[in-house]
């Protein structure tokens, strides 16, 4: 077993409002394995998996990673759980603007002391990029810019692979594309894989499929 | 860590023109300081020097306006008896460095003691060929370049200090028949201000004393240079807080890929003071070059404000570098702290959004309100209950920095109004854009703001200074022509010669006495019209020329007024045997000690001794040539036993211009760094407008419409800008007249308006907010239509 949540709960104050978001879920990933989080919009994926990354607290409850507390350390316990054991993919790709393809995808390997050229060159060319190296994201295609994100996500070899909707802003046939691709870089690297979606057919072609609604996982 | 800094850089290497702007605004803040602290430091070593130098007897010195005077003035003192010495100085450089060459007579005064290595005979200074006297470092340097016989070592000496005798020093610096200055004992000082009347007599207790006398001039660098570098923080301040801004993405970025929050602050503070470090080196630099450029005008100045000398080149000075270094690290570490702390509090996940920054600016509005009004208290009781130069100035900055804080709420203010009033669609998105856009140009209009405020301030002053200056020289020169005939016993004979011509001849005699502590120039005048008529009297006993010819009181300078507190009515001791009362105070620009008026009768009985020698002649200015002509046949008088009226009028308004010439330097480049400011913030704005700009463009304004937006709201925010600065101005005019000028001078002066200089402000800045729309706006135009639709295409 490598991720362990137990009982989370989370809610946000707005205003005068109180939204109770996160009610108790529970959930367990083992080592390797591929689970997609559906649930409607507003149902509270990003919430989870941002708790489930060490991008943010629950307000009561625990999640173990790789036999590790998440929520019972520091702000900077968590940046090294983040930097070490997750590989994150946000629908928005995140790029660092500044920097060129090859600097990005390296970006999070380095930081977490693990750049390995030879798997960043791979890494490139697995992913179609190759010509692209001293490009900067905005050259790039939506599509391309993805692709940069899961290289970034995956160059440091991390445990668990976390991916929020990353095809969201991609058409059908790009998305397709991202998506077998994600899923043999996942299966090279042994990584687990944890990816919230809202379309039933990339959920399909995960391993297993958890509903989050009301606040609980179904 | 070596990551994150990679990752920080990279954005400056993608926007060098941010980069640039951020750079050259830090450096140029801190070259004005660091030039007028380079400046100051300058100065106060040669005052420390001056006192150092020699040992023995504290001379007196006689200094002239002009820089040097003939050797006749000397040969004058010597057959009146006076002991004085001759003294030439002057810098000679010798190919790797400069020296200092301070040469007087041997015979007069012993060269500066070296022990064991000259006899007491100074024959043998001459005996073995030329000598000279150095510091046992610039011996060696001497030596090495081998360019004289022989080099005495004496400790005491200052480094690239040469003492030697005349002959040598003349012949060196090529000053054949010419003098620095000449020193005399202070007790000849009376007999020697006779002889030499075209001369400064400065006193040694006043020499001593320049540092004291002169810190009010030094602390009106300090604070120009101290509002320069303001004006500069706002630039940093802008450029650091956008650059922030803009790479909050980036910071979250970082921050999600396992960057913990106290890291990503410990890289961003290192980040911040490598810049504050480079800019401040270059700053630094450029410091140095504008006091170099600068140091000739201080130097003038000082000497005839204050008749301080000071060396006109400049030397490197590790102190005022730490300082300059200091003040940029410190100033971009304050500019930043804002931005800093909001980083380093962010959670990973707070969404980029772009009305928060607009709330944060509504935030920061509030908090300038209130700051104005904190700030305008802190005026109002500096007013009121301080004392002394240091309130005048925290008045000053009060008053300006309040009116700075104020000013983004009424531009708001303004815009929101204009809003308001219905043109059609495209200009209710100009207004509305503009509101928008106030956020982040308000740091540059404050900087504008001061600037413009700070140029019409100190504008004002040196022209209401100036205008008063002449009227003053006006009453005072009221004779046409003056004679001194230097010698005692020519006075009657002189006297009765043009009286002889049907010319009215006024005599005028002085002497030292010390009133109250206050050494102080006692002067007595004949009863005439001139005086009566003429002469500038600020407040007076009713009938004040009787009351000084009845012998019952006397006139003093406003200078000496303020220093002991008097009044007309006053009593008064100007000697011992003669008490009066002040019949009243008369204004006597420029001059840095005390002087009281008696009649020539009181005068006389007072201190018998003094001679007629000087008189005022009234006299047609076109007959002036004539008898002077006569004069000298008829007593072998030369010119400078004569002062005309027109030339002496001439002369002083020289001195006058040129002492605000250093004002005037750092004004414009006070207003240049606004002008940057205002330039920095349009440019780096440009960057983030694309998403405002495409949607008007796609509803169809052309890029060519847009552009001229962009120069027109640019004008505008400055015109109201300017608007806004001249009461601030004239507010700081009025503080400079009648607070800070009577505090550090000692008069007070009347204000006039200049209103055909401030047309000229008005067109400068208007053309500097063109020529600071100009570059955001080309790059507006040139703008590809793709650039516009990428906008559309990323729109989540
Ligand atoms: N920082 C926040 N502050 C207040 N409400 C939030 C915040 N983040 C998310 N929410 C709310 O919590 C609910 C769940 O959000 P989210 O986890 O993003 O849902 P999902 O990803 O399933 O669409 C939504 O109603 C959202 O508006
Ligand atoms: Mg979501």
């Amino acid at each position: 077993m490598l991720l362990r949540a137990i009982d989370l709960h989370k809610s946000y104050r707005t205003d005068d409002a109180v939204l109770n978001v996160l009610q108790g879920v529970d959930l367990t990933v083992d080592a390797g394995e591929t689970v997609a989080l559906t649930g409607e919009s507003g149902s509270g994926k990003s919430t989870l998996l941002h708790i489930l990354g060490a991008l943010d607290t629950p307000d009561s409850g625990a999640v173990t990673l790789d036999g590790l507390d998440v929520t019972g350390t520091n702000d900077r316990g968590r940046a090294d759980i983040r930097c070490r054991l997750t590989g994150m993919v946000f629908q928005q790709y995140n790029l660092v603007p500044s920097l060129n393809v090859m600097d990005n995808l390296r970006l999070q390997a380095r930081l977490a002391g693990r750049d390995d050229p030879g798997w960043n060159n791979a890494l490139i060319a697995r992913l179609g990029l190759t010509g692209q190296e001293r490009k900067y994201p905005e050259q790039l295609s939506g599509g391309q810019q993805q692709r940069v994100a899961i290289g970034r996500a995956l160059a440091p070899r991390p445990r668990l692979l976390l991916a929020d909707e990353p095809t969201g802003n991609l058409d059908a046939e790009t998305s397709d594309a991202v998506m077998s691709l994600m899923l043999a870089l996942v299966d090279e690297v042994g990584a687990a894989f944890l990816m919230v979606t809202h379309s039933s057919r990339m959920a399909a072609m995960l391993g297993r499929r958890l509903q989050l609604s009301a606040g609980r996982i179904a | 860590m070596g990551v994150i800094l990679g990752v920080l850089a990279s954005h400056w290497w993608r926007q060098p023109a941010q980069f640039i702007t951020l750079i050259s605004g830090l450096a140029v803040a801190t070259a004005l300081w660091t030039g007028v602290q380079a400046i100051n430091q300058e100065a106060r070593t040669s005052y420390d020097q001056a006192a150092r130098i020699l040992s023995g007897p504290a001379m007196a010195n006689l200094t002239s306006p002009a820089g040097t005077m003939p050797l006749s003035v000397y040969a004058r003192l010597r057959r009146a008896g006076v002991a004085a010495i001759p003294v030439i100085e002057g810098r000679l450089g010798s190919g790797q460095h400069d020296i200092r060459i301070l040469a007087y007579d041997f015979l007069s005064l012993p060269p500066p003691d070296a022990p064991g290595q000259v006899d007491d005979d100074p024959a043998t200074l001459f005996r073995d060929g030329d000598i000279v006297f150095a510091s046992p470092e610039t011996a060696r340097k001497i030596r090495a370049e081998g360019w004289v016989a022989r080099v005495i070592e004496t400790p005491r000496l200052l480094q690239d200090q040469v003492v030697m005798d005349i002959a040598l020093g003349e012949e060196m610096l090529d000053m054949y028949g010419r003098l620095s200055r000449i020193m005399i004992p202070p007790d000849a000082a009376d007999q020697a201000r006779r002889i030499a009347t075209q001369l400064t007599l400065v006193m040694p207790e006043q020499a001593t004393d320049i540092a004291a006398l002169t810190r009010s001039f030094h602390l009106n660098l300090t604070a120009f240079g101290f509002l320069a570098f303001a004006v500069g923080l706002f630039i940093v301040h802008g450029t650091i807080g956008l650059a922030f801004e803009q790479r909050r993405g980036v910071f979250r970025t970082l921050r999600a890929l396992g960057t913990s929050s106290r890291r990503l602050a410990v890289c961003l503070t290192a980040e911040l003071l490598t810049l504050a470090l480079g800019a401040g080196i270059i700053g630094i630099l450029l410091g140095y070059l504008i006091a170099a450029a600068l140091l000739p005008g201080v130097a003038a100045t000082l000497g005839n404000l204050y008749g301080a000398s000071v060396g006109d080149t400049l030397e490197f000075r590790w102190q005022w570098a730490a300082s300059g270094l200091g003040i940029a690290v410190a100033g971009t570490l304050a500019a930043s702290a804002g931005a800093l702390r909001r980083v380093s509090t962010l959670p990973p996940l707070r969404l980029h959004n772009p009305q928060a920054w607009m709330a944060r600016a509504r935030a920061d509005f509030r908090f300038q309100s209130v700051g104005a009004l904190l700030l305008g208290g802190v005026a109002i009781l500096s007013y009121f209950f301080g004392s002394g130069l240091i309130w005048g100035f925290v008045l000053l900055a009060a008053v300006l920095l309040a009116a700075a804080l104020v000013l983004p709420r009424l531009l708001l203010l303004l815009v929101d109004a204009m809003g308001r009033t219905d043109r059609g669609p495209v200009w209710g998105w100009f207004w509305a854009d503009t509101r928008q856009q106030m956020s982040g140009l308000s740091l540059a209009l404050m900087a504008l703001l001061l600037a413009l405020a700070a140029n019409l301030g100190v504008g004002t002053m040196v022209s209401s200074f100036r205008a008063t200056f002449i009227g003053w020289l006006d009453q005072r020169l009221a004779s046409e022509l003056y004679v001194d005939t230097h010698v005692p016993g020519q006075g009657a004979e002189v006297r009765a010669f043009i009286e002889a011509e049907g010319l009215t001849v006024l005599p005028i005699i002085d002497a030292m006495s010390t009133v109250n502590t206050v050494p102080t120039q006692i002067y007595g005048v004949a009863d005439h019209a001139t005086y009566r008529d003429n002469w500038p009297i600020l407040s007076a006993l009713p009938r004040p020329w009787d009351v000084v010819h009845s012998g019952q009181g006397a006139l003093i300078n406003e200078q000496m007024a303020n220093r002991i507190g008097l009044a007309p009515g006053d009593r008064l001791d100007i000697a011992p045997g003669w008490q009066g009362v002040v019949a009243g105070v008369y204004s006597d620009y420029g001059n840095p000690a005390g002087q009281a008026i008696l009649g020539i009768a009181a005068h006389k009985v007072l201190f018998p001794d003094v001679p007629e020698t000087r008189f005022g002649v009234r006299i047609p200015p076109d007959q002036v040539d004539g008898l002077r002509d006569r004069l000298m046949i008829a007593f072998d008088l030369d010119a400078d036993n004569f002062t005309n009226q027109a030339e002496i009028k001439a002369f002083s308004i020289g001195v006058f211009d040129r002492t605000f010439a250093v004002s005037a330097a750092l004004n414009v480049l006070t207003l240049g760094i606004a002008a940057l400011a205002i330039l920095t913030s349009l440019l780096t704005l440009a960057t983030f407008r694309l998403p405002q700009i495409a949607p008007v463009w796609a509803l169809g304004l052309t890029r060519r419409e847009l552009a001229r937006f962009e120069i027109l709201r640019s004008l505008i925010l400055t015109v109201f800008t300017f608007v806004a600065a001249v009461p601030v101005g004239l507010g700081m005019a009025w503080i400079l007249l009648n607070v800070v000028n009577v505090q550090a001078f000692g008069w007070r002066l009347p204000m006039q308006l200049f209103p055909m200089d401030w047309l000229r402000l008005l067109l400068f800045a208007m053309v500097a907010a063109i020529a600071a729309a100009i570059l955001p706006m080309r790059r507006l135009r040139r703008t590809a239509p793709a650039d516009f639709l990428k906008v559309f295409a990323n729109d989540r």
